[in-house]
């Protein structure tokens, strides 16, 4: 150690720094941080950056360089990947076991001792939870879904890695469908991980948006499984980009686990290129039991409605002279009836007729003057005029009396009024 | 026929299948309405199993994508 006065040397200094840190700060910390930078060394070990930014500024609060050696990152990078589901990579938010280290020439250090890979799931979720609330909110989450889905799913625009596995194996189940449908898939390259993601489908889309009406639907997919990374599904830019297309998307890509954000806004997830090759071959295959059933269909409802017509020319032949004969005899009681009503009715009219005519004969007969002569009754006249009241004759009268035989004069003597 | 989609041709074959099935269609217009159904089911058909030359020679006009 030097003395007071004589000024220190850097490396003194350092040394002196590097020994108090090793005292009082000797024990492991827990420690979260954003990655902003990872680099891998030839050797096996790993450098890393860790910052601390303030959320709503977006500015930098913290920063500090740190080390993975190479033997606890071979150890550390699988686990990590197994367990997120993400590579051990920048912009990832991690909770980190760090012992506080000082080298005289390279500076304040963190050595990376272990990691809790469930920080960053969380993390990751939370943010992925963050873009969908905003595509809900902005209304776009479900326009894709809403999209019909053409009923014959041919002609495929496929963003895919051309180097992938995926790509391959999409292609193969789709030629080899059993059944032989014809099927026009197209690859529009995109890369399938890493930072480029986002632009690369986003870019692929605008391609394939150019010709829209020479596809039927856009498959976006993926060979790799469990352990490839999946955030780079989860941004806002893309998800909004696919919600949005004006064709049905379907993912696949690969990913057992979690559904990412891409799959939540696509029109059908399917969980491999396979399994999205199958769902293509599916829709087809319904169509096919679709005019299988319309061809069986038709030809029984023709063999109902020919049979149908036939009974009914049938019933209508046997039926025809059966009515002509009913319809005769009917007609025939009919005229019977009327002729039978007509000669009765003629007979009791001129009964009728007959009968007036007898009464009024002999209410005549009986009306005559000379059957009332007859009886014994008389008519007197006087000047040639009926009597019928003591009123019209005067003693001294001369008045003519008819009887059935004859007349008789007389004068009239006197008159006596009756009461 | 010949400019006719499949989705026009599924549609046309619903109308044709719903009038011999309610028994609407004339006697004398079945033979011809089989024939018609008869035939947008081939076209049908054909669309699922034979390649579509103008679809191919379409997608040919696409410059082949380049390989990142």
């Amino acid at each position: 150690m030097n003395s007071a006065d004589a000024p220190f040397t850097l490396y003194s200094l350092n040394n002196m720094v590097r020994n108090i840190l090793g005292e009082t700060l000797s024990a492991r910390y827990w420690v979260t941080g954003e990655l902003s930078e990872v680099r891998e060394t030839s050797a096996g070990h790993c450098y890393i950056e860790l910052v601390q930014r303030d959320e709503a500024a977006n500015e930098l609060v913290a920063k500090a360089r740190g080390t993975v050696w190479a033997r606890i990152y071979s150890l550390l990078k699988p686990y990590f990947l197994e367990q997120t589901g993400q590579p051990f990579s920048a912009g990832l938010k991690v909770l980190l076991q760090v012992k506080v280290g000082f080298h005289e020439l390279y500076g304040y250090t963190l050595e990376v001792c272990d990691i809790e890979p469930a920080y960053t799931v969380g993390d990751l979720a939370r943010q992925r939870q963050t873009v969908i609330r905003r595509l809900a909110d902005e209304g776009v989450i479900n326009l894709n879904k809403e999209l019909a889905f053409p009923l014959l799913p041919q002609r495929i625009a496929v963003i895919s890695s051309s180097t992938a596995a995926g790509y391959g194996d999409f292609c193969d189940q789709l030629a080899r469908n059993r059944y032989g449908f014809v099927f026009y898939p197209h690859l529009f390259p995109s890369p399938m991980q890493g930072s480029g993601v986002e632009q690369g489908i986003i870019s692929a889309l605008d391609r394939i948006a150019a010709n829209i009406d020479m596809w039927d639907v856009v498959v976006i997919i993926r060979g790799g499984g469990a352990t490839s990374e999946l955030s780079c599904f989860d941004t806002y830019d893309l998800a909004n980009n696919c919600a949005q297309f004006p064709l049905p998307i379907i993912t696949g890509i690969g990913h057992q686990r979690d559904e990412s954000v891409l799959d939540v806004v696509a029109h059908t997830r399917a969980k491999t290129p396979t399994a999205a090759a199958e769902l293509l071959i599916h829709s087809m295959l319904e169509q096919d039991a679709c005019l299988s059933g319309i061809r069986l269909e038709m030809t029984a409802a023709v063999q109902r409605k020919v049979e149908w017509e036939r009974q009914r020319l049938h019933s209508l032949h046997h039926r025809l002279p059966l009515s002509a004969a009913v319809f005769m005899k009917d007609e025939a009681a009919r005229v019977k009836m009327i002729s039978q009503n007509l000669v009765a009715n003629v007979r009791n009219l001129l009964q009728k007729e007959l009968y007036r005519l007898e009464l009024s004969q002999k209410s005549i007969e009986a009306a005559s003057p000379e059957r009332i002569l007859a009886m014994g009754y008389s008519l007197t006249r006087v000047n040639g005029k009926l009597l019928r009241s003591v009123e019209e004759v005067s003693a001294g009268d001369e008045v003519v009396t008819l009887v059935a035989d004859g007349e008789i004069r007389s004068v009239v003597k006197e008159k006596e009024k009756k009461n | 026929m010949k400019k006719m989609t499949y989705t026009q041709a599924m549609a046309r074959l619903e109308e044709i299948m719903a009038l011999v099935q309610n028994g609407k269609m004339d006697i004398d217009e079945l033979a011809g309405a089989l024939k018609e159904a008869s035939a947008l089911v081939q076209f049908c058909r054909s669309r699922l199993f034979t390649v579509d030359e103008e679809v191919k020679a379409l997608l040919d006009e696409i410059s082949p994508e380049v390989v990142e």
